[in-house]
Formats: structure tokens, sequence, C-alpha cells
């Protein structure tokens, strides 16, 4: 794949931040193991600053030769050790797309329970994704522009029609359960910064701006969560400790005027944003995988990928056992800081030590 | 072998746009001296054809011949403007053929279109395109007299094109006559026609209008090349070119290349730079790089106010996604997600789906393949009896099948709305009648989550087009603000022509 400016500073924005709402949208209590969402602001506040932590060693990779991809920079500074720390990234990509996926296939069988075949649902899904990985970043981007300017329009008639039933009896104090809510809350939202691995790879794609990009996802990420925190928190109060999939709930109570049960539109939402996620960390996945095996190996590769994605996808809701190990924050957590934090710096402090090594 | 060789050197030579300019000389055959030799070459080329005039005559005492086909030349222009004054030519010098050759040229003729041949296969073409052919005895040289005059259909208005402002004129299927349209409207001496001639055996011609200044250049190299690619037998239609113009391994359902019969449109596409390529024989332009938003433009919405304007063009876009995604949206959300209807609405829509036989998905589907055999019977039928078929079709079929109770009264209606909305934007019907049943199909297996799926397909499929390295998408992705002044509203004229909007100043 060759690395020139293909596409725009705003359109790799787009690129992070849908993958944020899908993220935000699918914001489970169970998984964050919270039971008050509106400490969950604070926290929302902490990972902010974290992340702004996280961005730095990877925009100092890039910055140091914008052409190169993180995987580049693995292989450039470790040889032979960097395939490791390739593969590190391949199964990492691999894995948020089996979370993504899992977790719409539990929304799917365990909230909705449609009448329609569920494998015939992840294997279209899996098939559409790849279809667009295959189109390549270009494709994926200006699309992704076009379906997060409809998933704002979505989400901002969605807040609207909240608004109207917010209670302010179901406000309660922040920190009134102590701090536990609060600590959970910001380990649950550091590990779901899935987009810091995914910029690392994409940034060489853009042009100049990445910087702004990277800021800017990190806070109106934040801030957006805030806001529909406040909101649903308003709307719907205790009835939220329940839900597994608390904003699709609210938007299910969501009405205004002759509009009733806006539950279609967070499926419209969902469905194209997590078709853009998985496409967009299949095509990471494929990145690498062409570093490792090169060109006409990485295709087997990438077939093999999707019939395991489908597997996996489909087995995580029904075995509770590997589903717990995929839905652990504490595992998710670290892989995330390995790959977003952790093997960064490794790579930042190599360069830096080759570079004294050649003055000296 | 040899041959496998010839074929991969032409293949090599065609490449090169240069190379393929002398590959072509190379190929050609010159006249001969001899009057009655190039006579039998005629006769054996043209394997003595009915319509191959032979007039052998004599020219200021030397044995000449004119070659003409019949129906193709005007015999009042030929008799008055080249037979007689031939004829009784008259000169007291001693000239030799090709002397005698140029002095009918610049002395006896007054037809303006006069053009010097040396090969048959310049002199073959110049045949067919209605010019006389003048040869002496004892010169190795032709001369090509233009009298065309072939019947053509008088110029109307395009019935595929109908505007309700703006010129009543569209093209015709005489290539030259296209021309003077397009050259009354651009009065521009930077206006350049560049004839091309493809199709083995059609040899037909082509022809490139563009203005040389605000043409990009890489756009119109690259155009030439895929031209000289075309390896057809015959063109008989302009739309045989749009594979070969397209980008290689283009599948999708969208054409980047477009289509006018009006040459207001085409001359307004030209002066944004892009080049129009008119094919002979046939009254359509084919519009190269070509933009997805283009579809929803019309010539109307430049002669209108921007208000009623810039409503027409969202009434387009809402046609479009309603020709595209409603009964698709209609069957999902009715078999799978029925409670986001409005009750009343909810208990209409049942009450039909429960007293239909089908399922509402192949209901729906049936309903449309009936309409699709309909509007294609209305297409070939002659008119009084299309209309016949039209009123069977939609008085005794339809309300027949309803009152029956075979098929759902709200499911008849969505197709219809779906079936007017297509035609709101004509030139999209083609790939909308197709995404429409895929729409159906995988709205009845999958639901809402098929048709959203299915739509960020599209989505990313439309936005990976890209022709003469222009986004298909463009200026929306990638965004371009300024742009957005012709896209989602349509700006008065004054702001409009605040900047320049040329093609290859989209952003990509």
């Amino acid at each position: 794949m060759e690395k020139k400016d293909i596409i725009t500073a705003p359109q790799l924005f787009s690129l992070l931040f849908l993958c944020n709402i899908v993220i935000g949208i699918t914001y489970n209590l169970p998984m964050a193991k919270s039971s008050n969402l509106l400490d969950h602001i604070l926290s929302a506040i902490v990972a902010f600053f974290i992340n702004i932590l996280f961005i730095f060693p990877i925009y100092k990779i890039y910055k140091k030769n914008p052409s190169l991809d993180i995987a580049d920079n693995c292989i450039k500074n470790f040889k032979k050790i960097g395939i490791l720390f390739l593969i590190i990234y391949g199964i990492y990509y691999l894995f948020v797309c089996c979370y993504m996926l899992s977790l719409f296939n539990i929304f799917v069988r365990d909230v909705i329970n449609p009448d329609i075949s569920l494998f015939m649902l992840t294997f279209c899904v899996i098939l559409a994704s790849s279809y667009a990985a295959c189109k390549g970043i270009e494709g994926i981007a200006r699309a992704c522009s076009i379906i997060l300017f409809i998933v704002c329009l979505a989400i901002v008639f969605i807040i609207f029609t909240l608004i109207p039933q917010i209670d302010f009896m179901n406000y309660s104090p922040l920190l009134f359960n102590g701090l536990n809510d609060f600590k959970n809350g910001i380990f649950y939202l550091t590990s779901l910064s899935f987009y810091l691995p995914l910029a690392a790879i994409l940034m060489p794609f853009i042009k100049s701006g990445a910087k702004k990009v990277l800021i800017a996802t990190n806070l109106i990420t934040y801030i957006l969560f805030a806001i529909v925190i406040i909101i649903v928190v308003g709307a719907l109060g205790d009835y939220l400790k329940t839900q597994s999939f608390p904003i699709y709930e609210a938007t299910s109570a969501a009405e205004i005027g002759v509009f009733k049960r806006l539950d279609a539109i967070y499926l419209g939402i969902f469905t194209s944003g997590l078709f853009i996620t998985i496409s967009i960390f299949l095509f990471a996945f494929f990145l690498v995988m062409k570093k490792i095996l090169g060109q006409k190996r990485s295709k087997l590769i990438i077939f093999l990928a999707d019939i395991f994605l489908l597997i996996i996808s489909l087995i995580l809701p029904i075995f509770k056992e590997i589903s717990f190990f995929f839905y652990d924050t504490k595992f998710i957590f670290v892989f995330t800081i390995l790959t977003s934090f952790v093997l960064p710096v490794i790579i930042l402090l190599k360069h830096k030590i080759k570079l004294k090594w050649r003055e000296e | 072998m040899l041959k496998l060789l010839k074929n991969l050197i032409s293949k090599y030579t065609l490449q090169n746009e240069a190379d393929f300019i002398s590959h072509e000389k190379e190929n050609k055959h010159s006249l001969c001296n001899s009057l009655k030799k190039n006579l039998e070459n005629f006769k054996n080329s043209f394997d003595e054809s009915a319509d191959l005039t032979i007039r052998p005559i004599k020219v200021l005492n030397t044995d000449a011949a004119i070659i003409t086909m019949e129906g193709m030349i005007n015999k009042e222009t030929f008799a008055t403007s080249v037979m007689n004054p031939i004829v009784y030519a008259f000169t007291k010098e001693i000239l030799t053929s090709s002397e005698k050759l140029e002095y009918i040229k610049n002395n006896i003729l007054t037809i303006t279109e006069q053009i010097d041949v040396e090969t048959f296969e310049d002199a073959f073409k110049l045949i067919m395109s209605g010019f006389a052919l003048l040869i002496f005895d004892g010169c190795k040289k032709a001369l090509a007299i233009g009298v065309q005059g072939f019947n053509f259909r008088s110029i109307s208005e395009p019935e595929t094109e109908v505007m309700q402002k703006g010129s009543k004129e569209g093209f015709v299927e005489a290539v030259r006559i296209n021309l003077t349209m397009i050259r009354r409207r651009v009065k521009n001496p930077k206006l350049k026609f560049e004839f091309l001639s493809v199709g083995k055996t059609s040899s037909t011609d082509i022809c490139l209008c563009y203005i040389k200044d605000i043409v990009s250049d890489k756009i119109l190299k690259e155009l030439k090349k895929r031209i000289s690619k075309i390896n057809l037998q015959n063109v008989l239609a302009a739309e045989y070119l749009v594979p070969y113009i397209e980008k290689k391994g283009d599948l999708s359902f969208f054409s980047s290349v477009g289509f006018s019969e009006r040459p207001d449109t085409v001359c307004g596409k030209i002066a944004e730079g892009r080049i129009a390529i008119l094919v002979d024989g046939t009254p359509t332009a084919l519009i190269v790089p070509y933009l997805f938003i283009e579809y929803f433009q019309t010539i109307d919405d430049y002669a209108e106010r921007p208000y009623f304007a810039t409503l027409t063009r969202w009434l387009k876009y809402l046609s479009f996604f309603i020709a595209t995604l409603l009964p698709g949206l209609y069957v999902a959300l009715a078999v799978f997600n029925p409670e986001v209807f409005p009750d009343r609405l909810i208990s209409k829509i049942a009450y039909s789906i429960a007293g239909t036989p089908f399922p509402l998905m192949l209901e729906t589907l049936i309903i449309h393949f009936i309409y699709e055999i309909m509007r294609e019977a209305g297409l070939r039928l002659p008119r009084p009896l299309g209309h016949a078929v039209s009123i069977v079709g939609g008085l005794v079929i339809g309300e027949t099948a309803v009152n029956a109770g075979l098929i759902g009264a709200p499911t008849l209606m969505v197709v219809a709305l779906t079936a007017i909305s297509s035609y709101v934007i004509p030139n999209l019907y083609e790939p909308t009648a197709i995404l429409r049943l895929i729409f159906i199909l995988v709205g009845g297996i999958l639901g809402i989550w098929g048709v959203m799926l299915l739509f960020s397909v599209l989505i990313v499929n439309i936005c990976s087009k890209s022709n003469f390295g222009i986004p298909f998408v463009a200026p929306i992705a990638p965004f371009n603000f300024y742009s957005m002044r012709d896209v989602i509203m349509r700006a008065s004229w004054k702001t409009l022509s605040k900047k320049n909007k040329n093609i290859q100043n989209m952003p990509h």
C-alpha cells in the first residue's frame, strides 16, 4: 500500500470519531462494573487527560517520519523483533473487530431478539466490512464522513427528543456512592480508547494536521459522552442500572410529536457505525499482515481472519468463559495500554538510543 | 509466431499516443499513379457495393473520375458547384496531372471544404462521410470535396431531457450538425473539436469537444489514451464507449460518464473543464469526468429563482432515496420492526398483510416485477398501444389484484410512489431499479440491519469510485464547503459566478 496523502485530516477525524461513537452508544454499565453512570462524567474528564498522555508517544513517532506508520517503525527499529510487535498490533486490531461484532451480536440476540438468523447477519456484516476494507482507506474514509454526518444528525435528533423527558430528580450528587464507580469508569473508558492504536497506523495517510485530529477526537468524544450521560441519566434515572445497553433503552423511550420509538434510528446508527468500525480495523489488520507476510500471503490471512471473526463473534455471546476473558476490562485495558502507549514508548526509546549511538 | 509478434508490437505501440499515430500511417496504402488501378482498388475494397458511384470524366483533357456514395451527398451542390465547373474547366497552360489537380482546387472549385488525400484509407473515410473524391490519372493525390448532404432528423427537443425553460434544441444523429449547435453557444476560439475514429468495422467518427484553456491536459491525455485502446468492431451508440472510458475494473452500479442530448447542458459542462464526446450516428453526448451530484442538476435549476431551484434540488435528493430505499425499508420495518409505525398506520398495514396470501417481501417483489414488465412493454410498444398497456396495468391489474386480495393496497402504494420518484432523476433509473430490488431482498431477509448495512456498502462503493483522478462523490467527500453553493442549495448566479468551478479544481 502506497502511503501518500490520500485522505484528509477531517476524514481521519471522522474515522476515529465514528469508532468512538459506536463504542459510546454500546456503553455498558455491567461491563463497566458501575451502578452510577453520572460519576462517569468525572471519569471522562480524567480519561481525556490520560488519552492526551497516550497521544504523545504515538504522535512523536509519527512526527519523526510522517510517511511511516507504527508497523513500519516497528520493523525499522527492531528488525525481526519488530515482527513480534506487529503480531501484537495485528491481534489487537482483530480483537477490536471481534469485540465490536460480538457486542453487536449480544445486542441483537439478547435485547432485540428478532426473527432473523444471527449467523446470516454476522456473515453479512463481515462480508460487507471485508469488501469495504478491500476497497481501501479512501473509500472507507469518504463513506465515513457521509455516515458520520447522518449519525450526528440522528444523535442530535435523539438528544432533542430526550431533553423534554429529563427529570431533575434522577440526578444524584456526584461520587454519592464513593470513588468506586468513578475509578471503574476511568478504567473502562481508557480501555476503550481503540482509536489510538488505529490512529498510529492511519496517520501517514494524511498530509498534515495529525495532532489536531488526535486532540479534537479525544476532546469531542468525551464532551459528547458527557452530554449523552447527562441526558440519558436525566431521562431514564434508576431504570438505567438494570440495562445492558442504556442508550438503546433511552432511544426506545424517546418521543417527540408524531415521532415515537426512535430505537430504529439507534439500530441504523449502530449498524452503519459498526460497519465502518470493523472495516477500518480490518483494513488496519490487512496493513499489518502485509508487512509480516507480504501482499500475496496476506490475502489468505484476510480470508482466515474473516472466518475467525465469524466464529469468535458467534461463540462469544454463548460461552461465558471466553466472553468473560474478552469483555474483561482489565484485559482490554492492558491490551490497549500495550498498543497505544507501551510499544510506542519502546519504539521511541529505541529510536533515541539509535540516534545517540550514531552521534557517538 | 510472426502474427503474435506483430500483435505484441502493435499492442506496445498503442500505449504511446505518438507511436500510435505513426503506427496508423504505416498501415495505410498510398494511391498510385494509374487511375485504372486506383478505381479497381476502390471497387474491390467496396466489393462493388451498390451505393458506390464512380463517374469517369475528362477534366482538362485528362482522364479522371469522381467517386461518391449514393445518398451521402447533396446532389444539387454536387452538380452546380463540382461537376459543372470541373467539366467546363479550361486552361491554356500545359500542366501535369498533379498541377491540374492543384489548378482545379485553387481556381475552379468554389467549395471551401477541400482535403488532399494520399491514401486509400483516408479516401474511404471521406467518401463514406459524404465527400466527393476527384482522382486524376497520373497523379498520386486525390481531392476530397465537401458536398455532404445526407438526410437527417430535424432538430427537436430531446424526449429524455424535457425542460420547462431554456433551449428546445436537442442533438441529432449527425455529429457535424451537433458541433454547430455547440459552436453557436460557445463563441470562443479556444473551443476545440477533435475528431477520432473508433470501431474496426464501423470506423465511427467521434468528436472530443473541449475548451483548450479550461480543460485539464492530464484528463484529456488520459481520455485519448483510453479511446485509443477501444477494440470494438462496431460503435453504433455512444454508450458502447462507456466501459472503455470508465476506470478499469469499475463494477459500480453508477456510471462516472455523463450523458446528455442537450447542447446547452453540454456547453455548460465544457465550460467547467469537462470533455464532451460526440459519436456520429447517435444524439447522445458523453461527458467526462462526471460527478454523482451532477445527476441531480438540470439546466432548469439554473433558469429558475434560487429558492425554487433549491427546493427542486432537495426534492430530487428525496426522490432518489425514496426510489432506492423506500420499498426495502417498508418491507424491513413492516416485517421486523412494526412498532416504529404510528398505531393507526400499523393496523392498516397489518390488516393488509394478513389479507394477502404472499409474504410481504415476495408481494413487493412481485409488484415490482410486474411494474418493470409493464414499463418495458410501454417503452417498446407503439404509443397508442402503450397507453392501453398503462390502463390495463394501472387500473385492471392493480385494482383487481387489490380487490381480489392478492396484493395489499399499502404495498401497491409504496411501489407506485417509488416508481414515480424514480422518474424524477431519469438518468439514475437503471441503478435505482436494480438497487431497489436488492434492498427489498435484503430488507425482507435481514430487516433494518440489512438495509442499513447495504446502504453503508453502497456509500463505500460510490465513495471509492473515481474517474480521471476526480472522486465521484466530490465535493461531498472529500468535502468542499464552497462547492456546497451548488449542492445543498442552488445559489444565485451572482454567487455561482464568483469562483472558478472547473472540474479539475474539485477536491481530490
